[in-house]
């Protein structure tokens, strides 16, 4: 032991200096850890944690963003299939609409015909009693014509009549 | 010869500058004071400085101490011990790195009291790299201790129970074991070479490098000594990485060793 501390103390060691250098580089130790390493360390993990929790909050807001997306999505195909299917629906009441529309038609038609067919007869009456009226009057000529005589105005108002009466019966 | 200049070689033990009792108080260990209260001014303003959105200093200091970290998680090879040991392996980097720099400003050393440098690098004195190796064995030892017990902690030296437990399971393995118990004891020499064999490095590398600059700086005085000032300045960083990096690797070891037992 004698003879490593003398060949140490060639190289200058002397036990005194050696705790005062070990006094003071524990300072030291005791200084860099409390005053750098602590809160050097601490605002390291702290802007970490901040970052990661940014990264997570980012990472949870690109989820919902991508659920939301769905959703929307969901609903867009909802409505679509909604859309078709009201579509499809008034496309069945618009064929209902037409062949109600068709009927009424038909039937207005059939009515108009019908009204036609009785105004026609109305006229087909009156034009008979015009016929008679003038056939009437046609055969009075010819027969003034036939018996050259010339009957008074009371006489030939009477056989008129009478002549009238005859066809209508 | 014009470009020759008469440098005195700097003595290998470190130079008393005042005596207070039986203590020799010298240049290397002035100058050692002088660091100690640089830095605690300098980290007492960061830590009062240090907020979540950094300042250009704090983030150069995040990024040296990031630094570290990455150094230690790769030899130890888990964060969780890397951030442990990051107070001790970040002291003696920043400590060394520093007392290693010093002495390379012009100037520095050149300060006389008495006739004497006033100033001397703390690594160029033994007594400095050989305390510093010894807290640095001691903590790795209080760090062992904490983490698997004295018990634990002294079984890695003194086999005892392996030697018992060899027997119970034959001669040969019993045999093994006693071979195992001698290397038990052995470590703990290995413990104590570690202090000197630190040291020594350390010590040698910055005298060494100090007595060169000098004979170069006699020699030839012009531009010679600037490359080899400037590989010095390389050497300064690299043993202070040296000597943290071999702290990490002994305490790696020992939580192994601990884990093993």
């Amino acid at each position: 032991m004698e003879y490593i501390l003398d060949t140490l103390g060639k190289i200058g060691f002397e036990w005194r200096q050696g705790l005062f250098n070990l006094v003071n580089f524990l300072i030291i130790f005791w200084i860099l850890k409390r005053y750098a390493f602590k809160p050097l360390m601490k605002a390291i993990n702290e802007r970490q944690d901040a970052a990661r929790e940014a990264h997570d909050n980012f990472e949870s807001a690109k989820t919902e963003l991508g659920m939301a997306k769905q959703r929307a999505q969901t609903l867009v195909d909802e409505a679509k299939v909604e859309a078709n299917k009201v579509i499809e629906k008034s496309y069945e009441q618009a064929a209902l609409v037409a062949v109600e529309m068709k009927d009424k038609a038909k039937k207005e038609i059939e009515a108009l015909v019908e009204q036609a067919k009785r105004n026609i007869e109305i006229d087909k009456k009156e034009m008979k009693e015009a016929l008679r009226k003038e056939t009437v009057e046609l055969v009075m000529l010819a027969t003034e014509k036939i018996i050259r005589e010339r009957l008074d105005e009371k006489k030939d108002q009477e056989y008129i009549k009478e002549l009238i009466g005859s066809l209508k019966s | 010869m014009i470009f020759q200049v008469p440098t005195a070689q700097p003595p290998i033990e470190a130079e008393p500058i005042i005596t207070i009792g039986a203590l020799h108080i010298t240049n290397a260990m002035l100058l050692g004071v002088v660091l100690t209260i640089t830095l605690f001014l300098f980290f007492s303003r960061v830590k009062k400085k240090a907020s979540i959105v950094p300042s250009k200093l704090q983030a150069a200091l995040e990024i040296l101490v990031g630094g570290f970290i990455t150094l230690l998680e790769q030899i130890t090879g888990d964060r969780a011990k890397a951030e442990k040991l990051l107070p001790l392996v970040g002291t003696i980097f920043i400590f060394f790195g520093l007392s290693n720099f010093i002495g390379l400003i012009p100037g520095v050393t050149s300060i006389t009291y008495n006739g004497i440098a006033l100033f001397r690098t703390p690594t160029n004195d033994f007594n400095m790299t050989f305390s510093v190796a010894l807290a640095v064995v001691i903590l790795t030892q209080i760090m062992s201790i904490r983490a698997f017990g004295l018990f634990g902690h002294i079984g890695k030296f003194i086999k005892v129970k392996e030697v018992i437990q060899g027997f119970k399971k034959g001669i040969g393995a019993g045999v093994l074991s006693i071979v195992d118990f001698l290397i038990g004891l052995l470590d703990i020499v290995g413990e104590i070479a570690k202090v000197v064999s630190l040291s020594l490095r350390l010590f040698g590398n910055m005298y060494a490098g100090e007595v060169l600059a000098a004979i170069l700086l006699g020699a030839f005085a012009v531009a010679v000594p600037a490359p080899w000032m400037a590989m010095n300045m390389l050497v300064a960083v690299l043993q202070a990485m040296v000597f943290g990096s071999l702290t990490a690797a002994y305490y790696t070891l020992a939580v192994e060793q601990s884990e093993a037992t």
